[in-house]
């Protein structure tokens, strides 16, 4: 979805009215491969990319090192860069984001990906990890029986039916304010809304599933 | 994060648990990104968070997020990385705590994500702390503490004043700390408390009205794109405690004609629960003019950088013993210690503003005091006493320059720029007086009671001056309905003839107004018409 609209060969579309827009002639001359602007790439963006990764790896709470997050800045911009600037050509300039929030989001999922694959990464030797075999051979299960599991599975696809029901927006509200936790002054910044509107859609929302669930074939399950 | 939950929630939570088990980040497989039709692009996130997507591709974006852990992990990551952020600068007024909160939340940001930055890190900080406040900020050392668990240091920080041209800095805070909530830290948050200890603010009004506080206070729609206004937004949420001990306020105002200081000193201070939506709570003691506690506040304040100006509850308001002397403009006018017990509350982005809006009520005392250069007293029964030579008790009384007394109490109510009180009453040797008063911000002074001189001091009365033996009462004293009016100090207290005739026995009506037609007008006790002889 929102994919990049690029032509064939590659060759990134990129809106004509920018013509007198700096940061698009850099793109550009980026994509071109000049490397005076690619180096003026790096030096301009360089610093909201490892401000960005230094708030990713807080989030996660894991410290960083300088070189650490030097290295991984160093990787967006090869990320940028590598294939004949495939990954730059999906910006898109008109009526979109900034090219330093794209830059930021390239940056972070980047970061994310690191982070997640270090949090898969277990030690077998670690008695207390759930995924050791010795953990496996001395703990007993207790994971429910089948039966349970087939309830849990059709009681969790009729919510799903349910939450499918309401608003894109309330959707997304569901899932950050309920399934997230988000605070709601922060549920209201990522969806758009004033946080008195935010407690205003939160209140009529939970109004909202509470008659879906008392009125639909759900009442049992919730 | 999680809240206090009602069974719905719980009940949801659980079957989205259910729904997502398979799905949530940390058991997500690696997926292609950008070229992945299944997942919202970059771009999509990034306009997202811009408000740049409408319409179907916006409400696709939702729908998919919705139902996909990972990309709202993502989405909520790239919000508090900053993107996209609006500018919620807290409304102008009197807020020094919340703008330091914000500075030092952005201080904190730049330490926890550059700790490990090496030995330029202080002067990083000190950059960009400078820069927040727009070069007015100066700090002479920073650093990184874990005695008592991990906070930040912050030694010799100065807010110069460049408005008002005073000399005395805007705020000096010889040493400040950042308390961080270990537990939280634990959990990837950083919260804290900033303690400030024994600062010194100097809010000064200058002789053009102009006070020094409104220039370091962010301002609404102000461009987001330093890195001062970027970690202060950061910084934000962060600090959601402040408190300050052994604090001086001191509140200079050169706008009049002589320049005032009032001094607060021991200021004890805590504001709690700043990161919310919802206002702060502050309690607070502080010694105006003292250095022992007698001012408590406690309340409620905020919240800041909404559409609406910030208000000022306080449910106790707890005055004792306020030296009037030291306070402007009433202190030219009136002595004693005040006393106040009740409720204030108000609203407004500036000084002014919430000086105008102020209202409460509750009850007031000021004691040992007197109204200073004038003798109120002696002005109501001049008619009655001018020209006879008085001694004892009333004799003193009405030759004092000031109106002294020992105590006025009574219930009184602040609204629209005035304190009224229906039932004001002033006690003194040998005399009281009760009615009802109210005084304005603009010296509006207005009150209509009794003079009552009591039986004790009549004797002295009534033998300088036979005819007020006209106005003694059952109980044996002299009572005088009067007024006062005007703008202070142009005042008039004058005798309220209609209430005197009213109250009077016809017989001394008679003898009173020698067969003048009512209603009787002022020279009734005056010496136009009757002169000294009236009473003799």
């Amino acid at each position: 979805m929102n994919g990049p609209r690029s032509g064939a060969g590659g060759v990134v579309v990129l809106p004509r009215s920018t013509k007198a827009d700096p940061t698009m002639e850099l793109l550009r001359a980026c994509i071109r491969g000049e490397s005076d602007a690619r180096r003026r790439l790096v030096d301009e963006y360089s610093g909201i990319v490892c401000y960005g990764v230094t708030v990713i790896f807080q989030q996660f709470g894991r410290p960083c090192k300088r070189e650490e997050i030097e290295d991984l800045c160093q990787d967006v911009f090869l990320a940028l860069f590598d294939q004949d600037a495939r990954k730059l050509r999906q910006y898109q300039g008109r009526n979109g984001c900034s090219l330093a929030s794209w830059i930021r989001v390239v940056a972070n999922r980047l970061a994310i990906d690191r982070l997640r694959r270090e949090g898969r990464t277990v030690s077998l030797d670690d008695p207390e990890n759930a995924e050791s075999w010795r953990a496996r051979e001395t703990r007993p299960d207790s994971r429910p029986g089948p039966e349970p599991q087939l309830e849990a599975a059709q009681r969790a696809a009729r919510v799903r039916e349910m939450i499918a029901q309401l608003p894109a927006k309330d959707q997304l509200f569901v899932q950050l304010f309920y399934y997230q936790g988000l605070p709601i002054e922060e549920v209201a910044s990522t969806i758009g809304i004033t946080t008195n509107a935010a407690y205003v859609r939160k209140m009529r929302l939970h109004e909202k599933l509470r008659k879906l669930v008392s009125g639909g074939s759900l009442e049992a399950d919730l | 994060m999680r809240r206090i939950e009602d069974s719905l929630t719980r009940e949801l939570r659980a079957a989205l648990d259910a729904i997502y088990a398979s799905e949530r980040p940390d058991r997500a497989e690696s997926r292609p990104r950008a070229d992945d039709d299944e997942h919202p692009s970059e771009f999509a996130i990034a306009s997202y968070l811009e408000r740049r997507l409408h319409g179907t591709e916006e409400e696709a974006f939702e729908r998919h997020v919705a139902f996909c852990p990972q990309c709202a992990e993502e989405l909520t990551l790239a919000r508090r990385s900053g993107i996209g952020r609006e500018e919620t600068a807290p409304g102008r007024g009197w807020k020094i705590a919340a703008t330091l909160a914000i500075a030092f939340a952005g201080l904190i940001s730049a330490l926890i994500g550059a700790r490990e930055f090496g030995s330029r890190l202080e002067a990083a900080i000190i950059a960009r702390i400078e820069g927040a406040f727009g070069g007015k900020a100066a700090i002479e050392d920073i650093s990184l503490s874990w005695a008592g668990g991990p906070g930040v240091d912050l030694h010799g920080l100065r807010l110069k004043d460049d408005t008002t041209g005073s000399s005395d800095p805007l705020l000096v805070a010889p040493t400040a700390r950042v308390a961080l909530d270990a537990s939280a830290l634990g959990h990837g948050q950083v919260t804290g408390t900033l303690k400030l200890d024994r600062p010194i603010l100097n809010v000064v009004r200058d002789a053009s009205g102009r006070i020094n506080l409104d220039a370091i206070l962010p301002k609404r729609g102000e461009p987001g794109g330093s890195p001062g206004d970027l970690l202060a937004r950061i910084g934000g949420k962060l600090i959601e405690q402040i408190e300050v001990s052994s604090g001086t306020v001191r509140l200079i105002d050169r706008s009049g004609e002589y320049p005032h200081e009032l001094r607060m000193a021991a200021v004890d201070a805590k504001l709690t629960g700043l990161a919310e939506p919802q206002p702060a709570h502050v309690e607070a003691r502080a010694g105006l003019e003292s250095s022992a506690h007698n001012v408590t506040l406690v309340g409620e304040v905020g919240p800041w950088g909404g559409s609406e100006p910030p208000e000022y509850h306080f449910s106790t308001v707890d005055l004792s013993s306020i030296p009037l002397r030291s306070l402007p403009r009433i202190g030219e006018v009136m002595r004693g210690g005040l006393s106040y017990t009740g409720g204030l509350a108000s609203t407004g982005e500036s000084w002014d503003e919430i000086r105008d809006h102020l209202s409460g009520e509750g009850e007031a005392t000021v004691v040992s005091g007197a109204i200073a250069g004038r003798n109120l007293l002696a002005e109501v029964l001049s008619p009655l006493v001018e020209g006879h030579d008085l001694s004892g008790g009333i004799g003193t009384l009405v030759a004092a320059a000031d109106t002294g007394f020992n105590e006025i109490s009574g219930h009184v109510t602040i609204a629209d720029t005035q304190l009224a009180s229906t039932r004001l009453s002033l006690s003194g040797n040998g005399f009281s007086v009760e009615g009802r008063a109210s005084l304005g911000l603009d010296g509006q002074v207005q009150f209509d009671g009794d003079l009552r001189i009591h039986a004790d001091t009549t004797g002295d009365l009534l033998a300088a001056a036979p005819g007020a033996a006209a106005l003694v009462n059952e109980r044996g004293e002299v009572v005088v309905p009067f007024t006062i009016a005007g703008a202070w100090p142009d005042i008039n207290a004058h005798v309220n003839i209609e209430r005197l005739a009213a109250r009077t026995t016809r017989h001394m009506l008679v003898r009173f107004r020698f067969g003048l037609p009512l209603p009787l007008v002022e020279p009734v006790l005056g010496r136009t018409l009757f002169g000294a002889s009236l009473f003799a």
